[in-house]
């Protein structure tokens, strides 16, 4: 009795660390995945919101997993959520396995474990996590129904409803049923129930989709499935449908094989001490194969972005590894704000002007390129990104917001409104939407909203036309000479492309622009261009610091040294002046 | 052994019935409430009123602009209809039976709405609104693209049939269906919805076409032409379509009020023989010097009307401006004839758009903006009318502020329906406009909907609106089966 008890106690302790783990690993090393997850949604509180996910098959964990990913806006308590949705899958599958004569922990807990590996990827939204948890209520519900004819009875009317809510995730529930009544009831007729069930499951969809749904044909039986996965992912969510299937199928070989299943699953010490082992490797193996540490630092940056925090933004550009568009971007960005681009920008990687914003793209880069034209007072094309990653990702509360001040800033008052609405049938940005509101009813007000503010000053008032991956800082300089971030855009932008020409010819305004003294790295820039064309460049007001015209002269002589070993010459370079422009100007981004 | 039913007029439940009917009749008069006069019109949502309205439209859902603790309006007219809705909100949703019942019986002549609201205990009137039901019917089905008024990106598009009786509104046609690519320019013959066509972009690329209830795809590119066919036109006889080859441009615009440019830098005129599966053109529909485009048939099908331009570099795009010319058309022999200007504004700094003549061939109706040809984003584009009898031109009073854009006749010529981004600046929505035997065009009113509120939560443009008699036979099901097929190919054959 008393080892029974503490086999249960240690049980419950195991299972109860191995939770904490979860929730600890998605609160620690997720946070930034789960924030982002919430900004790629947004949950409306109205009846088009709910006939919109119910127009095909599977709307129902979609919009389960659309109102608690709203919650996400906390990291913590979105962790918080994973864990619950992942042990309501650990208690209903342990309860599955009971049922099925299999009392082994590990079994329960595999499902948990996929979904650790799946929810680690950011394209696995919530959602699919509940079309799983109602999956396994559904089979869980069905064999807890001890008497034959209610069983039947509950499959063929319920799974046609579990399909039309749960699509894809349906599916399993098929063969998970019809394979219980195969080899574990064995009533009278289980043959024939056994076809009766995977007959079902084939026809109710395929009518649907010819009566009730429009769905592409290759979609009937898996949509809203996200088999786009790839790699470690994808075969975790294979897994994660068939594990439940499998499981039936060597539970039942193995119950012929007693011997083996005494040995192997009941409770003891050896098997909690296996079980700790196989905790560990399990969890060895989401961190090194599925978490993605990359991704989390970049989603941290976008995250620091969006709450202009951009001290942070530059700690984690620290801490990335290595060359990332998108994380070069935004570090430039964060550069200029904290009043840094020129002094610092050589201390990060640089790719050349590409980094200074993102190609416009179908895909995901409208999510996040649209900053570098809000900051740049560039209000039509901030616009515009937002408004095209609204449409390719579907409404999300960044996008939203941001068409709403631009189009306030624009004077669009009626659109304004339409987009305050929408966030206005939000939990989270209701208070947010408000406040917008107050500006379409008391214009005055907006005027001592400090971005509006800056955006009006520097409203563009004659008119260009968007250059392809351009930033257009020539025509915003035209528009307004005294828009300094576009100044020192163009600057570093000419830095960048290495066109010391231009940058020479451009720097002489400099004083117009409120600088007191000349940055670094166009100081650096500048020494060079005068002593490689043998000029005198220098804006009235300004002059070179003893320091850098040292420090350019140490590095001239070492890179004479090393003249004729460029390799040798770049390797003792980087040491001493890895970070300034002369190392950039000839070692790095040259073009072949 | 049949058994008959018989009514027995003597039974006491008749009386009952009736006296009940008769009571509850009454009682909605004496429902309404003491109130006071305002003297003030309301301000509704959509605003529906001192519309004219065909007598087969969908309820007119609305919300009442007025913050009050109830609402109450009551719809009445000469031939004793009278009945009330109550709301708490102020959204009025009126029952398709008793709208039906109103409209009936309101035929060439008036209904009124007055609208009550209860404020601090105090029931209050506002102006009594009347609005006027046309003798003419609209035909039943608007067809229509939905889509984001978006830039570059799309993602879910779709083109629907609405019932225009009543709130049904199943898809024609789904993106979703065919790899989600862009589907546009659907066109019917004659308001004809068993001869119709649209164009499929990208990987499934090319026209879909059904006539003579046969569908199939065809591929209009050939080497002798600029692109696909792209804005078509049916010729009544329904055995040639003519199309427009442009090549397209897009730009985005920097100020506010502006935000994009469609122009282009080539275009021709192209007519398509169904019966013959080859295209032809001649030179005045081609000239490399100058860009033909949305060409349109006289009802008679013995002329072509199109817009043309004078070439200009790309920078000069804001000095494209069109003229409306026509060019006389043999149907027997599909040649072409001689070519006449018939509305000559480019010298005036103005620009035509989207030519469309009435079913009689009376009045032709087109867009006129100050330079271009894409109208929708030209927030000046405004609706005129040109009297191809007299030659006048005339500008109805159907326009705002904003842009008019694309438009199309009913069956009778008695109905407009028309684009218009009115409302916000943004998302185009329909508009309907009542055009009597006078050539007068009434106060327009939007395309009904079921929830009064749906245009605030509704993202997508309403794009292409045409209207046709009966139902499209076609759904998506049926439509993949062709959409996915390899297009048959097309052979060009100069007319010249």
């Amino acid at each position: 009795m008393i080892r029974q008890i503490n086999n249960e106690t240690s049980k419950r302790l195991l299972i109860g660390s191995l939770f904490i783990v979860f929730f600890l690993y998605f609160g620690f090393f997720n946070k930034y995945h789960i924030l982002y997850l919430e900004q790629n949604q947004l949950f409306l509180f109205n009846l088009d919101f709910i006939k919109e996910q119910f127009s095909l098959p599977g709307g129902l964990p979609l919009y389960i997993g659309s109102f608690f990913t709203q919650f996400f806006i906390s990291s913590w308590v979105g962790a918080f959520i994973f864990t619950l949705n992942a042990f309501a899958v650990f208690v209903l599958s342990d309860y599955i396995n009971k049922k099925h004569n299999l009392k082994n922990i590990i079994s329960a807990l595999v499902p948990v474990w996929l979904l650790a590996i799946l929810q680690s990827n950011e394209l696995f939204t919530f959602g699919q996590s509940m079309g799983f948890l109602l999956l396994v209520s559904f089979f869980a519900l069905y064999i807890s129904i001890s008497k034959s004819a209610f069983r039947y009875i509950f499959y063929f009317a319920g799974w046609p409803f579990l399909y039309l809510l749960t699509g894809g995730y349906s599916v399993p529930a098929v063969l998970l049923c019809a394979l219980h009544e195969l080899l574990f009831r064995k009533q009278k007729n289980h043959h024939i129930i056994f076809v009766l069930f995977i007959i079902t499951g084939v026809l109710v969809p395929y009518v649907s989709a010819h009566l009730i749904f429009y769905i592409p044909g290759n979609k009937i039986f898996t949509y809203p499935v996200l088999f786009e996965l790839h790699s470690y992912s994808l075969y975790a969510l294979i897994l994660l449908l068939v594990w439940n299937p499998l499981l039936l199928l060597v539970n039942y070989f193995l119950n012929k094989i007693n011997s083996i299943k005494n040995r192997l699953l009941p409770w003891n010490r050896t098997n909690v001490l296996a079980s700790a082992l196989i905790f560990a490797l399990m969890g060895f193996g989401v961190y090194k194969y599925a978490y993605n540490k990359r991704a989390e630092i970049m989603l941290g940056i976008d995250h620091h972005v969006q709450q202009a925090e951009w001290g942070k933004v530059l700690k984690l550009s620290d801490r990335y590894p290595d060359l990332n568009t998108l994380v070069i971007y935004y570090t430039n960005l964060a550069l200029y704000k904290t009043g840094r681009m020129s002094d610092k920008m050589f201390s990060y990687s640089q790719i050349g002007a590409n980094g200074l914003r993102l190609r416009w793209e179908r895909n995901s880069n409208l999510f996040f390129g649209g900053e570098i034209f809000y900051y740049l007072s560039y209000t039509n094309e901030a616009y515009r990104w937002a408004f095209e990653a609204m449409v390719a990702k579907g409404l999300n509360p960044r996008s939203l917001k941001r068409l709403v001040i631009t189009s306030i800033t624009n004077g669009d008052s009626a659109i304004a409104k339409k987009y305050i609405h929408l966030l206005n049938q939000t939990l989270f940005y209701r208070q947010w939407a408000q406040h917008y509101n107050t500006y379409l009813s008391d214009p005055a007000l907006a005027e001592n909203d400090p971005e509006i503010s800056r955006n009006r000053d520097l409203l563009i008032h004659s008119d260009f036309i968007s250059n392809a991956n351009d930033m257009n800082l020539d025509d915003l300089l035209i528009n307004h000479p005294e828009n300094k971030m576009a100044y020192e855009y163009l600057m570093a932008s000419l830095l960048l492309e290495k066109n010391l020409d231009e940058f020479a010819r451009i720097i002489l305004v400099i004083k117009d622009y409120g600088y007191t003294r000349m940055p670094v790295h166009f100081e650096e820039a500048l020494i060079f261009y005068n002593s490689y064309e043998n000029k005198n460049i220098m804006p009235e007001g300004f002059s070179f610091r003893p320091e850098t015209i040292r420090r350019f002269q140490d590095y001239a002589k070492t890179y004479t040294t090393y003249r004729n070993n460029p390799a040798v010459a770049a390797k003792e370079l980087k040491k001493r002046y890895g970070k300034t422009y002369w190392f950039y100007l000839q070692f790095i981004n040259n073009k072949q | 052994m049949r058994r008959i039913i018989r009514f027995n007029y003597n039974h006491p439940f008749i009386y009952i019935f009736l006296t009940a009917m008769l009571f509850m009749n009454i009682s909605c008069r004496q429902k309404l409430p003491h109130f006071t006069e305002t003297n003030q019109n309301v301000v509704l949502n959509p605003d529906y009123t001192s519309i004219s309205i065909p007598p087969n439209i969908a309820p007119l859902n609305f919300i009442i602009n007025e913050t009050a603790n109830q609402y109450l309006v009551r719809f009445h007219n000469s031939n004793g209809i009278d009945f009330i809705i109550r709301s708490k909100d102020g959204s009025i949703e009126i029952p398709q039976k008793k709208w039906n019942k109103l409209l009936s019986t309101t035929i060439s002549k008036e209904f009124y709405m007055d609208v009550f609201v209860k404020k601090s205990q105090q029931w209050e009137k506002f102006n009594t609104i009347t609005n006027y039901v046309t003798p003419d019917s609209i035909d039943k089905y608007l067809v229509y693209r939905l889509i984001e008024p978006g830039f570059e990106t799309w993602n879910k598009m779709g083109i629907y049939q609405r019932n225009l009786e009543n709130f049904k509104e199943p898809p024609v046609m789904l993106n979703s269906l065919s790899d989600g690519n862009c589907m546009n320019c659907h066109t019917f013959c004659k308001n004809n919805s068993n001869t119709m066509m649209f164009h499929m972009r990208g990987e499934h690329g090319g026209t879909i076409i059904y006539h003579n209830k046969n569908l199939f795809k065809i591929n209009t590119k050939t080497e002798n032409t600029i692109s696909a066919g792209v804005y078509p036109s049916w010729h009544p006889s329904g055995n040639y379509i003519a199309y427009s080859v442009n090549n397209i441009v897009q730009s985005f615009h920097a100020i506010p009020g502006k935000r994009i440019e469609v122009y282009d830098t080539l275009s021709n005129i192209i007519v398509y023989d169904i019966n013959k599966n080859i295209i032809t053109s001649c030179k005045t529909l081609s000239d490399p010097d100058r860009l033909e485009t949305f060409p349109t048939w006289s009802p008679d099908g013995r002329y072509l009307y199109f817009c043309c331009a004078k070439k200009q570099p790309m920078d000069k795009y804001n000095q494209i401006r069109y003229d409306l010319l026509r060019l006389a058309f043999d149907p027997e022999n599909c040649n072409f004839g001689t070519l006449d200007t018939i509305w000559s504004v480019s010298d005036q700094g103005k620009s035509v758009s989207f030519p469309r003549i009435s079913p009689d061939g009376k009045y032709l109706l087109f867009c006129m903006s100050d330079y271009g040809n894409f109208t929708i984003w030209h927030p000046e584009s405004d609706l005129y009318l040109l009297n191809l009898t007299t030659g006048k031109t005339s500008q109805p009073e159907i326009n705002s502020n904003n842009t008019e854009s694309f438009h199309t006749w009913s069956s009778t010529g008695r109905w407009i329906v028309f684009s218009s981004r009115r409302v916000d600046g943004l998302y185009t929505r329909l508009y309907f406009s009542y055009f009597d035997s006078s050539g007068r065009a009434h106060r327009p009113f939007i395309l009904p909907q079921r929830k009064p509120g749906f245009y605030f939560n509704f993202l997508k443009s309403y794009n292409l609106p045409e209207l046709v008699t009966t139902r499209v036979e076609l759904n998506p099901r049926k439509l993949t089966k062709v959409t996915s097929s390899v297009p048959v190919n097309i052979v060009f054959k100069s007319a010249d």
